[in-house]
């Protein structure tokens, strides 16, 4: 298959690209798109050119832009120590060192830790050309079929948060069987998500207080069974892992 | 499109399609260190080049991204300092720490390494270990277990901060080691020179004879070119006019091909060829590399008009490019009459079951059935096994299982095939097996013998996998079809869905002892799954029994006559065939006999490790098999005269802190975490070396002018270090150095037969045959050189001269040096070709010996396990070299360590795969390893010329069960099952509550 690529300098000039109705175009960061590839695509745009790549910090807010590397993130004081410590779990030196952070995002499945975490924190990805808000959240369940919007620019997340996570994995590298995030706000608010299973990490609590938590991991994975791990072995897990989380947390 | 990079040092324009990546790009431009790994997901790091300085996968990434980048391959970090007249600035600080340290076995993933440690010496010189395993994370070694990489890089590191200088491997070395040492701390000389190497500790009876070149830790002869990613190995090579082949796999498990039409694909420009079933003989032959006759049955052929499993042939395709091969495939319409499959290796031999070899060409072999899907069936009683049970005061019976994995070397099979001038079929190929590949090819290619030319250059690890005529045949038919080089490289996925792999079985043990811990009598029973063909099924199945069973004969009156059984049934199923895997069927046998002995030593409340030993084998008695079995061929007594177990116990134990930890409660409680335990847990192994009265391996020398020998052998080093150490043992004979041994291998067309690398035989047998062909030369040595010295009044005899340091000595001290013997010799006077060709092969297998202890942490809410620490003392007789040896150790614990806690290959009802990537199938990387520990204790094998026996295999025996009786320690949980996940972990745990 004959592909075209093109590195445009400027965001217009990209969001011309994507959007064209033919041929399949869609954009890349780092080498995580390659790693995964779309199979109908027909042509790159590679957004390394359009300044992309930074980490800020405004009020509460940590954004990254969609092509800052993982590894980028990582050695960045701005960047909370347990979103460092995830990327940290969840890829090598060279993955990190190719990926960008939208990319990892966009293409993590359903063991990622990394994907379950920003789902925790309730990420939000602006989007280009009209830097449209989406939550990652609304974005998961939808991106086999997305809207076309052409491209993530920037991520954000909250830095007001207290944030905790565990899994369960065969060695400490490996993907996770299980794994859970929690995401807790001053104001009580907390998000809990689990990865390990399906397509996708899930978010399985969303709420004013932390009441509740364990028990709605180990229902989210009551019926978390395949090749991987038991249902009845998942539910249990979850449960546990989400309550040390909260230990850690309190 | 048009790209600009600045690719080592230099400007360069390239004119590439947008869908290439950096890798096809580099690797079409010659630059053959950057390696393929086989994935698709740039898992396996072996591609790695540096852009902007830092280490990325140059099979994820576009050759446009690179545009406009700085790209740096390894072979702009150093060179040999000397071309001719020609100086170069010489090999980079890394590449002269990882030759000094031994840090390269196979050499596949060593240029990613050294480029990932260059990235971190640019940003800090002073890394700690944890940095270094970060670097290496994203880089998988299958041979090394990390530790000497990780050594290297520190010592490069201290070079760099001017602590110490390196000694470069172009200098002599001649360093000597103290015989009974630790080496933890560098050892620096005064002239600032770090002679540091990671070696173990060694143990070494009193009596055991020093040697000039033997017990050295000598670099590896190949380290400097694979340091530097020379183009060494198989698919390094670029011929005019070279076809890309494919194959077509089968969707399904089971099913006959009704309809098969290439015609479309035939069609497609660019296609060369395209065979089918239809287009070649219809040769049976078994892909199990083996000597003659292949004890197994002959079941498979090229190609068929039945498939097996998913991932069997359907078609080959010859194709002018990779994407025009694969475009080929999805043409070729197939139409497939799917017939029932067996997926379970249970339900293999029940009443009705689909049978799977109805071909009328089966050859069987021994007592296999193929109407029953049984490859192979073995019944041996040594001894009265059911009196024996009768005397017992307890019998003990538990079953045990254990999982298919994959060898998973980095370099996946390769092989590239040509007619040359003469019009012989050379196959260039990467194998354990050239003599056996040629053998068994010839009548499946229809060519004599004589037509077929086999070459071995490097192998990027083996472990079995490449004991087996896998793919060779693809590419030799599709040179035949086409008159044309044809070269054929399997993916990461072919690895896992069309290779070969470890025998999963399910494992019945019954113990009968008396109360005071004697064994009387001791049974295995075992139901193995040998997959869609019989390659190996008998012999590893065999090996099962014969290795595992062997060491607990028994104490008392039991131990002059032990009561063993060991029965086993290899069945066909609809998967993946097995085939050797190194320990060759052993560690699944001592999984099962390991973890049952723990168990019986917990029963009776006896101390685990006293009771083994008085029930193990000791010198001077009878390998219980060798009268009942011998790989398909008659078996003939055998006494084993040096067990080195005892010791090996005593200092493992030292090594681990046995006696501090094993019944300290307060130990086992990790501090902190109230879900945590500690435990700690042993297993006693042994192995085999070689096959008795089979394995036969040649060698010959010949000296050079300059005193120099070129050692030509057979044999196969697959990173093992085995060629250093023939040389090493080459250079003692002679009196010389290593480096004066140039060593070449192998090539059926000039290096004589070895049987090939397998069966932890090549030190060994190989071996014996090089001691043997430089005593040979060494004779004519002496007598010329007693020639030279002699004069009117003096008469030196050649039995009085000694060889030593280049030189030929007299008894009064005068000396010629072997360059003026090469010279004399060639050239002055009564000229003659000094050579010598030898060959071995030897009526015993002397049994290596050990002890592994593993210690664990084990989160008993969840099930998790991480081993902390494993320590392993081994009898592997004399150390030809402590470097080499304890790196065959780190790095079979390594991948024994993914045996025990995460390794698996299992398939869905329809028999497609679950793991078919590295991602899936996780090995372990550098930033998760437990420490490691090598100690040898040396013997003194008396049936060897320098007391040598294997090392190669035995530390894949022991560590699933010493981690499995370690989790016993520490929670309680009997897991019965590997790998010891956090579920079925967690399972046993619930069982105990």
């Amino acid at each position: 298959m004959k592909l075209e690529y093109y590195r445009p300098k400027t965001l217009d000039e990209a969001v011309n690209l994507i959007m064209r109705s033919t041929p399949r175009t869609i954009p890349i960061g780092g080498g995580t798109s390659i790693r995964k590839p779309d199979q109908t695509a027909t042509a790159f745009v590679d957004l390394q050119n359009l300044d992309l790549a930074y980490i800020h910090s405004e009020g509460n807010i940590l954004k990254v832009g969609a092509t800052t590397k993982l590894e980028a993130v990582v050695s960045a004081p701005e960047v909370p120590m347990g979103l460092q410590r995830v990327i940290l779990d969840s890829y090598t030196k060279n993955h990190r060192q190719m990926s960008s952070f939208a990319g990892a995002l966009v293409a993590g499945g359903g063991r990622s830790l990394f994907c379950a975490a920003l789902l925790a924190m309730d990420a939000k990805f602006i989007w280009a050309p009209d830097d449209g808000v989406q939550l990652y959240a609304e974005y998961l369940p939808l991106r086999t079929k997305p809207e076309k919007k052409a491209f993530i620019k920037e991520v954000q997340i909250p830095t007001n948060i207290q944030f905790g996570f565990d899994y369960v994995a065969r060695t400490p590298r490996d993907l996770p069987i299980v794994g859970g995030c929690i995401a807790k706000w001053s104001s009580g608010r907390t998000r809990v998500t689990l990865c390990g299973y399906g397509n996708a990490p899930i978010c399985v609590m969303d709420g004013t207080s932390a009441s509740g938590a364990v028990n709605a991991a180990m229902d989210a994975y009551s019926q978390a069974g395949d090749q991987w791990a038991s249902s009845d072995y998942r539910q249990e897990i979850s449960g546990k892992i989400i309550e040390r989380i909260l230990i850690q947390l309190s | 499109m048009d790209i600009q990079v600045c690719l080592n040092g230099r400007s360069r324009t390239f004119s590439v399609e947008a869908n290439k990546t950096l890798l096809d790009l580099l690797r079409e431009e010659g630059l053959f260190s950057v390696k393929f790994g086989g994935c698709a997901k740039g898992e396996c790091g072996a591609c790695a080049v540096l852009l902007d300085g830092k280490s990325v996968n140059s099979c994820s990434i576009l050759a446009v991204q690179a545009d406009g980048h700085k790209i740096d391959t390894i072979e702009s970090i150093g060179q040999h300092p000397e071309q001719g007249w020609k100086r170069t600035d010489g090999l980079h600080v890394l590449q002269q720490a990882f030759v000094e340290v031994g840090a390269i076995q196979c050499g596949y993933c060593t240029p990613a390494m050294i480029l990932a440690a260059k990235q971190l010496l640019d940003e800090t010189i002073s890394p700690t270990v944890q940095d270094i395993q970060n670097a290496l994370s994203g880089i998988l070694c299958r041979c090394t277990g990390y530790v000497k990489p990780i050594h290297a890089i520190l010592l490069a590191a201290s070079v760099l901060r001017g602590e110490v200088a390196l000694k470069t491997p172009f200098q002599e070395n001649g360093m000597n080691l103290p015989l009974d040492r630790e080496m933890p701390e560098p050892e620096i000389l005064d002239s600032g020179e770090f002679l540091l190497k990671v070696t173990p500790k060694i143990h070494t009876p009193a009596a055991l004879q020093p040697w000039q070149q033997i017990g050295k830790p000598e670099p590896k002869v190949d380290a400097v070119k694979l340091a530097q990613g020379k183009p060494a190995f198989t698919d390094d090579i670029v011929m005019r006019g070279m076809l890309v082949a494919k194959i077509l796999h089968s969707p399904v498990a089971h099913a006959r091909i009704k309809k098969i039409d290439a015609s479309k694909a035939k069609a497609l420009p660019g296609v060369a060829a395209v065979l089918t079933w239809q287009d070649i003989p219809r040769v049976v032959y078994s892909t199990a590399g083996q000597s003659d006759p292949i004890p197994g049955p002959l079941d498979t052929f090229s190609l068929d008009s039945k498939v097996r499993f998913v991932g069997d042939r359907v078609a080959f395709v010859a194709a002018e490019t990779e994407e025009i091969a694969k475009e080929a495939l999805d043409l070729i319409e197939v139409e497939y009459e799917e017939l029932p499959a067996v997926i379970d290796m249970t339900d293999a031999m029940k009443p009705g079951a689909p049978v799977i070899h109805d071909e009328a060409e089966y050859v069987p072999f021994a007592e296999c059935d193929p109407s029953m899907n049984l490859a192979a069936r073995i019944r041996i009683d040594i001894g009265k096994v059911d009196q024996g049970f009768k005397e017992a005061d307890r019998i003990f019976e538990r079953e045990y299982e254990v999982p298919k994995v994959q060898q998973a070397h980095i370099e996946p099979h390769a092989v590239v095939t040509y007619w040359d001038e003469d019009d012989r079929l050379v196959i260039r190929t990467s194998t354990q097996v050239p003599f056996h590949a040629r053998r068994i090819l010839a009548p499946v290619l229809g060519l004599p013998m004589k037509r077929i030319r086999v070459i071995k250059p490097r192998i990027g690890g083996g472990f079995g996998g490449k004991q087996e005529i896998l793919i060779e045949d693809v590419a030799a038919h599709l040179t035949i079809a086409t008159g044309r080089p044809v070269r054929f490289v399997y993916t990461r996925e072919e690895e896992f869905t069309a290779s070969r792999s470890r025998h999963p079985m399910r494992i019945k043990m019954k113990t009968g002892v008396k109360n005071d811990g004697t064994i009387t009598a001791n049974e295995m029973v075992l139901l193995s799954d040998t997959g869609a063909y019989g390659c190996h099924a008998l012999t590893v199945n065999g090996n099962t029994g014969q290795k595992s069973m062997a060491l607990y004969v028994g104490d008392g009156q039991y131990r002059k006559s032990p009561n063993i059984r060991f029965y086993a049934d290899v069945v066909y199923t609809n998967t993946p065939p097995a085939g050797a895997f190194r320990g060759y069927g052993v560690p699944q046998g001592y999984w099962a006999v390991e973890r049952h002995m723990e168990m019986i030593a917990h029963e009776l409340g006896l101390d685990p490790l006293e009771f083994r030993l008085k029930n193990a084998i000791r010198p001077g008695e009878l390998h219980p098999f060798s009268t009942s079995w011998s790989e398909g061929r008659e078996p003939r007594p055998e006494i084993i005269h040096t067990v080195g177990l005892e010791e090996c116990v005593s200092q493992g134990k030292a090594a681990i802190g046995w006696d501090e930890k094993i019944n300290n409660p307060e130990w086992k409680a990790a501090t902190g975490k109230p879900y945590l335990r500690r435990g700690i847990g042993a297993a006693l192994v042994m192995q085999g070396t070689a096959i008795p009265y089979l394995d036969m391996g040649g060698a010959s020398i010949k000296m050079n002018d300059d005193g120099s020998f070129n050692l030509l052998i057979g044999a196969t080093d697959l990173g093992t270090g085995s060629d250093t150490v023939l040389a090493q043992m080459a250079a003692e004979v002679l009196g010389t150095h290593v480096d004066d041994i140039l060593v070449y291998s192998s090539d059926t067309d000039f290096t004589p037969f070895d049987k090939g690398a397998y069966a932890s035989s090549t030190t060994y047998i190989s071996g014996a045959a090089v001691v043997q062909a430089a005593k040979d030369v060494a004779e004519r040595i002496k007598i010329r050189a007693a020639r030279m010295l002699s004069s009117p009044g003096i008469t030196v005899s050649p039995a009085d001269i000694v060889l030593r340091d280049r030189k030929a000595y007299a008894p009064d001290g005068r000396f010629v040096t072997l360059f003026d013997i090469g010279h004399n010799s060639l050239h002055h006077d009564q000229q003659e070709q000094i050579m010598g060709v030898a060959s071995y092969y030897s009526s015993v297998a002397p049994p290596p010996f050990a002890a592994q202890f593993a210690e664990v942490l084990v989160d008993i809410e969840t099930g998790m396990v991480r081993v902390e620490k494993l320590v392993m003392a081994v009898d592997s007789g004399v150390i030809v070299n402590p470097v080499t040896a304890s790196g065959q150790i780190e790095g079979g614990m390594t991948q024994a360590l993914g045996y025990a806690v995460c390794e698996e290959m299992s398939y869905d009802p329809h028999g497609k795969a679950r793991e078919v990537d590295l991602e899936n199938y996780h090995i372990f990387t550098a930033d998760e390893m437990p420490e490691l520990v090598t100690i040898f204790i040396q013997t003194n094998e008396p049936s060897h010329p320098f007391g040598v026996k294997a090392v190669a295999e035995i530390p894949m025996d022991g560590v699933a069960p010493a981690v499995g009786n370690a989790i016993l320690h520490a929670c309680g949980a009997e897991v019965t099952q590997i790998p010891a996940t956090p579920e079925r972990i967690w399972r046993a745990l619930k069982k105990t509550r």
